[in-house]
């Protein structure tokens, strides 16, 4: 073995270390007898570990360091005992400079030895079975997690915890009040300015699941059946429908969804939708159907018209001519 | 806190946080650091303290909470990334390591990558074995004995101490 391999072999095992008893190891460590350059190249090396050990192990150690580690762990537990004893009145947050600042002095007139003995301290407590049994079991195998942040003490964490906790609240508060206010603000806003006849057009032809939507019953339906526009054909197959109900704007509109064959040709399917002309800010013009012309809106043509109090819209998945195929011929439906 | 858990973490005070210390004085390079994250290894130690079920294991156990807490606090790379596979350039060669100081060693200490710098302090405490120290680090023992020769090579050669394997590989002898 040359001297490269023997101290290449040497290095990651010290001689101090159970792992170097492998026969390659045990090769250089013979190298390393009977060569006076690889001695010394080890014994440099084994110099500078025991320079830089003993630098690690003789660094001082701050004088009261460990007073204070015994001061601020007492303070602690004497802070959580207060926490826990304490009622949510007393849960409330405070600043985490007043509890370091107050509970450490009260710890430090009070060393941990004493508080010891002390029942009030024990009301924390980790659970003493529990505890039994953990620490007859060994060590946990996994390193212990860290959860806390360097800079949260445990008295802190219990108080940053109630205080995220009550932030949290009241931040969830504030935004359910913001939401509605605004939510309310808008509705009233629309109810008097109105809907745009665009975004009615387009949240009709384009957003409506329609067998999401629930079904209208009742007096709701038989309302709605009895305004079915006249200026479309609307044949039998569309007043055997039940309609469904969908809230714009607050406003309840009705859909009817249909699949109908007119003057003997194809079937057309296609959605008609009902809403009170109150809801519109601009209502449309056309007094009858296609009267105000073909909108395409995505994948759909659609046209809207007006028929006394009631604003209509068309659309069907197609051109134009599809929709055509629902003008009365006979100028009646 | 039952008694016997004060009692036992009065103890782990007693007989680590100079250790303790020490090592976190190593890993942040800063004496107001170290005595930071000591204080906060023992307090999280103390809201830990069911985790710890093999007292033999408290000493690892806490380095493990101090490096882990020293980690969580670090806010990106305290030290330029060094290539530890490439040629680092020495300090001064010439200097003899009988010189080796405080300042100059802390110095090299920081510019290693904190896995390593980790790997190396633990070492050399002289007070864990590798298998401890990979347990601690969460790594393989093969990944321990590879960092620490890579960070003994960096360390060596930044403070300018000759490199027991590359140096004079001239000799053979029968095996």
């Amino acid at each position: 073995m040359d001297c490269l391999t023997a101290r290449q072999t040497l290095e990651p095992f010290p001689p101090n270390e159970p792992e170097s008893a492998g026969e390659e190891v045990l090769q250089a460590q013979q190298h390393v007898q009977n060569c006076p350059d690889c001695q010394m190249a080890l014994q440099r090396a084994d110099h500078f570990d025991r320079q830089v050990s003993r630098l690690f192990r003789n660094l001082p150690v701050p004088v009261g360091l460990k007073d204070r580690i015994h001061a601020q762990l007492d303070a602690a537990q004497l802070a959580a005992a207060q926490l826990d004893a304490a009622g949510p009145a007393e849960a409330a947050p405070r600043p985490l400079s007043e509890i370091e600042t107050t509970e450490i002095a009260v710890s430090e007139a009070r060393p941990i030895s004493a508080g010891l003995a002390t029942p009030a301290l024990d009301a924390p407590v980790l659970d003493a079975p529990a505890l039994a049994t953990s620490a007859a079991d060994g060590m946990a195998s996994q390193p212990p997690s860290t959860e806390l942040s360097a800079t949260e003490s445990p008295v802190a964490v219990l108080t940053l915890s109630r205080r995220r906790f009550w932030g949290r609240a009241l931040t969830s508060a504030a935004a359910c009040i913001a939401i509605g206010l605004f939510g309310w603000w808008q509705a009233q806003r629309l109810q008097t300015a109105g809907l745009e006849l665009t975004s009615f057009e387009q949240q009709a032809a384009e957003t409506i699941d329609f067998d999401s939507l629930p079904l209208l019953a009742g007096t709701a339906e038989n309302a709605w059946a009895a305004q079915l526009p006249a200026t479309m054909i609307v044949p039998g197959e569309i007043r055997r429908m039940r309609p469904r109900q969908m809230i714009i704007n607050g406003v309840p509109v009705a859909v009817y969804q249909f699949s109908l064959r007119t003057h003997g040709r194809t079937r057309v399917q296609g959605r008609l939708v009902m809403a009170p002309r109150s809801l519109f800010r601009n209502p449309p013009t056309g007094g009858a159907f296609l009267v105000g012309g073909v909108k395409y809106i995505g994948h759909y043509s659609a046209t809207s018209w007006t028929e006394g109090d009631v604003v209509y819209l068309c659309c069907l998945s197609g051109g134009d001519n599809q929709l055509e195929r629902l003008y009365p011929r006979n100028g009646t439906s | 806190m039952s008694g016997d858990s004060a009692h036992k973490l009065f103890n782990l005070v007693e007989q680590h946080y100079s250790l303790l210390y020490r090592y976190a004085y190593r890993l942040s390079g800063s004496a107001a650091d170290a005595e930071d994250l000591t204080q906060q290894t023992f307090l999280v130690a103390q809201t830990k303290l069911d985790q710890l079920r093999d007292d033999q294991r408290a000493r690892s156990w806490l380095c493990s909470i101090l490096r882990n807490t020293f980690l969580k606090d670090q806010r990106g790379p305290t030290c330029l990334p060094l290539d530890l596979y490439g040629t680092a350039e020495p300090v001064d060669a010439s200097l003899d390591d009988s010189l080796l100081d405080e300042e100059r060693l802390q110095i090299a200490l920081n510019e290693l990558p904190e896995e390593y710098r980790s790997v190396v302090i633990l070492y050399y405490f002289n007070e864990f074995s590798y298998k401890e120290i990979g347990e601690q680090l969460g790594v393989p023992l093969g990944t321990v004995m590879s960092r620490l020769s890579r960070a003994r090579t960096c360390l060596r050669q930044r403070l300018g101490v000759p490199e027991p394997v590359t140096s004079t590989p001239d000799r053979t002898t029968p095996s």
